[in-house]
């Protein structure tokens, strides 16, 4: 696989996905469904070219992680959620995270590729990867739904909510999947499954605040714009966090 | 009780929670803790918290009221689990509320095993060794490094974590080739002779022996390769894992069952 080829089908899935973002918020329902069919399979080809050029699936640093998550997020765009226009706002906020995560590339060191670390062979290490770049995901795309639910009527609101609740849920079970890799990896490597670092309290702090949004007070639910933001939080300030870091690794 | 396991109480004891480790990250980074997590890596919290741990008191300090917030957060369950979560499993969606309480029960569990992680058993970490050394542990064990075998440029040997990735790649570090050929005795009686490769483990004793890295010692006259091991020993580590795995199932179970059950009232959920 021609390494040349990778930088374009990043441009042209930035060009495409800004594009879409920008037509889904503006046309009609129903007419964005066959662009979110191409931006998927855009997505999926950059992650296949991806993964010829690396000999192996992509799994961490900045480039990788966006990767997936794009085509994560394209794919998630496209499922139903019950209403239309819910689904038509939903989409739009996918792809303009979408086109949003890959400008993110441009800056300095943002589309390295990692070296293949003899580590990433182990199938405990690769699970974890890919495990914890799902829930990320998942966060991210219940975050977005919640955003979706702002100036949404009472019904898209509803609906969008409820589908950003149950992906915070699903989200949290890939999440904890991961860990058990992680730790499992850990062990086999370190000897122990936990270590005191900033990485590990990270994470927990990740479950905490998916936790904490999934343990609003009646009163605090049923203002949906407070609902809506504390849904939104953990994925957002995950994605934040996880990017600033890789994009500052030296 | 009703106060304790109100939802506002969970939401203060989880932000609280949130808070104060968002500062251990803070402060881990910023290097203000850095040597001290090596110190409580290196070997059982109790054994760091009844020794070496006050020479930086800020760990600790910031350890403790970590403990504390968990207390809280964990007193909060129970309360939850007396006044609401049993009570639910008689009414409702039941599938819905055993696997809500599942949940919450399996993680008291994971937090135990944790919790017990920290001061069950032994635990030493980044002991280093050189061909042809050997040292007793205070259990009388003693483990002798009888061979080791490196395939590689030991000069590229002692990078930092980020580093390495760059250079031991697939190519670069051949795991199936670097080993050591460890013995271990107790009062001259030999217990256990084998080979140790990185990610590949073995149990002597009830001990777990991790062979961790490779180093390259400095100074004149020393071998060119040196290893660090990790040995470790706790009784429930089967339990937590256990716990854990149950723990992520279940919360997928009850992502399933939420979404068959379609929409619910706002002002009671609680996921």
């Amino acid at each position: 696989m021609n390494p040349v080829l990778l930088p374009w089908l990043y441009y042209a899935c930035l060009a495409v996905f800004a594009g879409a973002a920008l037509w889904a918020w503006l046309a009609a329902p129903r007419a964005w469904r066959p662009a979110g069919w191409f931006l998927l399979a855009l997505a999926l080809a950059q992650a296949l070219a991806a993964s010829l050029v690396l000999g192996r699936p992509p799994l961490a640093g900045t480039y990788e992680t966006a990767i997936l998550l794009l085509l994560w997020l394209s794919a998630l765009a496209l499922l139903p959620c019950g209403d239309p226009e819910a689904q038509r706002r939903l989409a739009a906020w996918c792809w303009s995270c979408g086109a949003v995560l890959l400008a993110l590339l441009l800056l300095p060191n943002g589309q390295r590729l990692y070296p293949d670390w003899y580590m990433y062979q182990y199938i405990w290490s690769r699970l974890f990867f890919s495990l914890r770049v799902a829930s990320l995901a998942l966060f991210l795309y219940a975050a977005l739904a919640a955003l979706a639910s702002w100036g949404a009527v009472a019904v898209q609101r509803a609906a969008l909510l409820r589908w950003s609740r149950n992906f915070l849920l699903v989200g949290t079970a890939v999440f904890l999947a991961g860990e058990f890799s992680g730790f499992t990896w850990r062990m086999q490597w370190l000897g122990d499954y936990w270590c005191w670092n900033a990485n590990f309290l990270e994470a927990t702090l990740y479950f905490l605040l998916v936790t904490a949004a999934a343990h609003l007070p009646p009163a605090w639910a049923a203002k949906p714009r407070l609902r809506a933001t504390a849904q939104a939080i953990p994925g957002l300030l995950m994605t934040g966090l996880f990017m600033t870091h890789m994009l500052m690794e030296p | 009780m009703q106060r304790l396991a109100s939802l506002k109480f969970t939401l203060a004891s989880l932000a609280g929670l949130i808070i104060w480790l968002g500062l251990g990250v803070a402060l881990g980074q910023s290097k203000l803790l850095t040597a001290s997590f090596v110190e409580m890596n290196s070997q059982l919290i109790r054994d760091w918290l009844l020794g070496p741990a006050w020479s930086q008191p800020l760990a600790p300090l910031w350890f403790l009221l970590l403990c504390v917030g968990v207390g809280v957060m964990l007193l909060n369950l129970g309360a939850c689990t007396i006044t609401r979560l049993l009570p639910r499993l008689r009414s409702g969606n039941a599938l819905k509320g055993w696997l809500l309480t599942l949940v919450h029960l399996v993680m008291l569990v994971v937090l135990l095993g944790h919790g017990a992680e920290m001061v069950l058993g032994h635990k030493q970490e980044g002991l280093s060794l050189l061909p042809g050394q050997e040292t007793t542990l205070p259990n009388g064990l003693t483990l002798k490094l009888e061979e080791l075998s490196f395939v590689g440029d030991p000069s590229a040997l002692n990078l930092p974590y980020r580093r390495a990735r760059w250079v031991w790649t697939t190519g670069g570090f051949q795991r199936e080739g670097n080993q050591i050929r460890l013995k271990a005795s107790r009062q001259g009686r030999e217990l256990w002779r084998g080979q140790l490769r990185i990610l590949e483990p073995a149990t002597v004793a009830g001990l777990r022996l991790t062979l961790t890295d490779f180093f390259a010692p400095e100074g004149e006259g020393q071998p060119p390769v040196g290893v660090k091991l990790a040995l470790v020993r706790n009784p429930l580590t089967t339990l937590f894992f256990v716990a854990y795995g149950l723990w992520a199932l279940l919360y997928a179970l009850l992502a399933v069952v939420t979404w068959r059950g379609g929409p619910v009232r706002q002002s009671t959920e609680k996921v």
